[in-house]
């Protein structure tokens, strides 16, 4: 053949053979390793799937070893709060396809705001989720930004900053913004380890729902959820008497107790458990609130107990408060001797058939409800079932008595009428 | 000519095998096991068509799916509505109905969070992230609304007669 050697050409030929032997068993060598890499990367992803975070993180090594310069199967592998991330994410932009760079330049944009320093611009919905972790790591809490529309994030960047979101929401105090945080991280990762917390927070600070509807989910917390019923009654001051209700009554502090009350008390719960426990450990502001509450429901035997048990001058207080509620007018004098209002008097009586009627109170507006009326008409006693009382209103039946008659009234000894009436 | 009618024969033969690979797969049935009534309208022990070359992007909201979760075998079947693609706007409202793109998914009528055995408080938005879906069925379980977006990976195909 051309004058060559036969044995020549069969030499070269061999030689050509083997160099493309070699070059294809590079290439199946190379396809077997992206193979294994893809199949790593579908274990990984399995693994997260499943919840099996070491299985998940084995295979993302095993498939960065066997393709260190994709990124597919190379970022799986690195940790993008990690030190190291950066330089790791650096080594493998410059080793990557252009056509990969782009995912690499947002991942290490995105560990570089994790760790709270500025690294390269991206576009699009990364782009603006990383600027707002950036803000975050630097302390600010900006309102959560919209994104683009149609352009869709990456999961781990959108969880990330709805997580680091609320948490800066969270320390900061701020109910909306924590809101909004809360309520992204429960869509993005429903399955979170707090995810309980998080819906008992987000409910609490949503006031369109009642706090009793998640009553069970605050108990199932123990402690936690106490500490989070503490935190929403600060962030949302306007449900504090609802939220505090869900705090169980041998755990409230008096400041809680009050709240509960003021609210109205928790369900199920009585007047007289709240006073027994407050008696355990007196707080006046808390004594106030029972107190009053006690008189409201005239159970007069509760607000004597925490009368006794108050100190001056609430003590002093309380009880002209329940000879007040009582219309107890001889005690009211004897606490408040100075008053010259106290004095029990009538309204000019009014007569009819048989009747005289008037209002007894004192010039202070009490109208008398303890002791016992004496009256006397036209020298004759009138028995006490013909003495009537409504509240102020007194009316004595004295059916036999004509003309003008000398009428007396007595409140046990003190004399309140005394005069000539014409029936 | 000879050689033309050979042409012919191997371009026949290229097409059937081209048209077993691209096609066959879309002949594939999904029965649905009995006791599943993740998403109202199957039938138990029934066979479905079965589209295991759909992707995310050839998905439209509404779609019934079947997925499976982690490392889970193909005897079990989870079915779902899309109701949110990637770059879907996706939120929970004060009545604990799932809104997307500040539509109401109708789907479900109410969400509930497993566990706690409270209604969903209102939250979000959130926008899907890109290469994943959020699915929910009458169970909110083993859906998003259990387990967030779910990523395109766990796809097995889109259920057709539904």
């Amino acid at each position: 053949m051309f004058g060559l050697h036969p044995r020549l050409v069969g030499l070269v030929l061999l030689g050509i053979a083997a160099v493309l032997l070699l070059v294809a068993s590079l290439i199946g060598w190379g396809a077997v390793q992206r193979w294994r890499a893809i199949a790593a990367v579908n274990d990984h992803h399995i693994s997260r799937l499943s919840g099996r975070a070491n299985s998940a993180r084995d295979s993302a090594e095993a498939a960065a070893a066997l393709l260190p310069n994709d990124a597919m199967a190379a970022l799986p592998a690195i940790d993008p709060a990690a030190d190291n991330a950066g330089e790791r994410l650096d080594r493998l932009e410059r080793a990557v396809h252009p056509r990969q760079r782009a995912i690499v330049t947002t991942t290490a944009a995105f560990s570089a705001a994790l760790r709270g320093s500025t690294g390269a611009i991206v576009d699009g919905a990364n782009g603006v989720l990383i600027k707002h972790l950036a803000a975050l790591a630097k302390g600010e809490l900006p309102i959560f930004p919209p994104l683009p529309a149609n352009d869709a994030p990456q999961a781990a960047i959108l969880s990330q900053t709805a997580q680091r979101h609320a948490a800066a929401a969270w320390k900061a105090g701020n109910r909306d913004q924590l809101a909004r945080g809360l309520g992204m991280v429960l869509l993005t990762r429903p399955a979170h380890a707090e995810n309980r917390s998080l819906i008992v927070m987000l409910a609490a600070l949503d006031v369109a729902t009642d706090p009793a509807q998640f009553a069970n989910a605050v108990d199932t917390l123990g402690a936690n959820g106490l500490a989070l019923v503490r935190r929403a009654v600060v962030l949302a001051p306007e449900r504090a008497a609802k939220l505090s209700a869900l705090i169980p009554p041998n755990q409230r502090t008096p400041d809680e107790t009050q709240r509960v009350l003021a609210g109205g008390g928790a369900p199920g719960e009585t007047i007289e458990s709240l006073v027994e426990k407050s008696l355990l450990s007196p707080s006046p502001p808390l004594f106030a609130v029972l107190f009053q509450r006690s008189l409201d429901m005239d159970k007069i035997d509760l607000a004597r107990r925490i009368a006794d048990k108050a100190v001056e001058p609430q003590q002093g207080e309380m009880r002209i408060a329940i000879a007040q509620h009582l219309g107890d007018v001889l005690t009211l004098t004897k606490l408040q001797p100075e008053r010259t209002d106290l004095k029990p008097t009538t309204s000019p009586p009014v007569v009819g058939p048989g009747t005289i009627s008037f209002h007894l109170a004192t010039p202070a507006g009490v109208a008398p409800r303890l002791g016992e009326l004496h009256a006397r008409a036209d020298g004759k006693l009138v028995p006490a079932s013909r003495i009537k009382r409504w509240g102020s209103l007194v009316m004595l039946q004295v059916p036999d008595a004509r003309g003008t008659i000398e009428v007396d009234v007595k409140l046990d000894d003190t004399l309140v009428f005394a005069g000539r009436v014409s029936l | 000519m000879e050689f033309l009618k050979q042409m012919v024969i191997y371009a026949i033969l290229i097409t059937v095998l081209w048209a077993a690979i691209v096609y066959l797969p879309r002949f594939r049935s999904l029965t649905v096991p009995a006791g599943n009534n993740e998403i109202t309208g199957t039938e138990e022990l029934k066979s479905y068509p079965l589209d295991i070359t759909v992707t995310v992007q050839r998905l439209r909201q509404g779609d019934v799916v079947t997925y499976r979760l982690g490392d889970e075998t193909d005897d079990i079947v989870h079915l779902a509505w899309v109701a949110g693609l990637p770059g879907d706007r996706i939120a929970v409202d004060a009545a604990s109905k799932l809104v997307v793109n500040e539509k109401p998914f109708t789907k479900v009528e109410r969400l509930y969070a497993q566990a706690t055995g409270t209604t969903l408080p209102p939250c979000g938005p959130i926008t899907v992230p890109d290469d994943h879906l959020f699915l929910v069925n009458t169970e909110g379980k083993n859906d998003s609304i259990g387990r967030g977006p779910l990523p395109a990976i766990a796809l097995r195909g889109r259920v057709g007669g539904l």
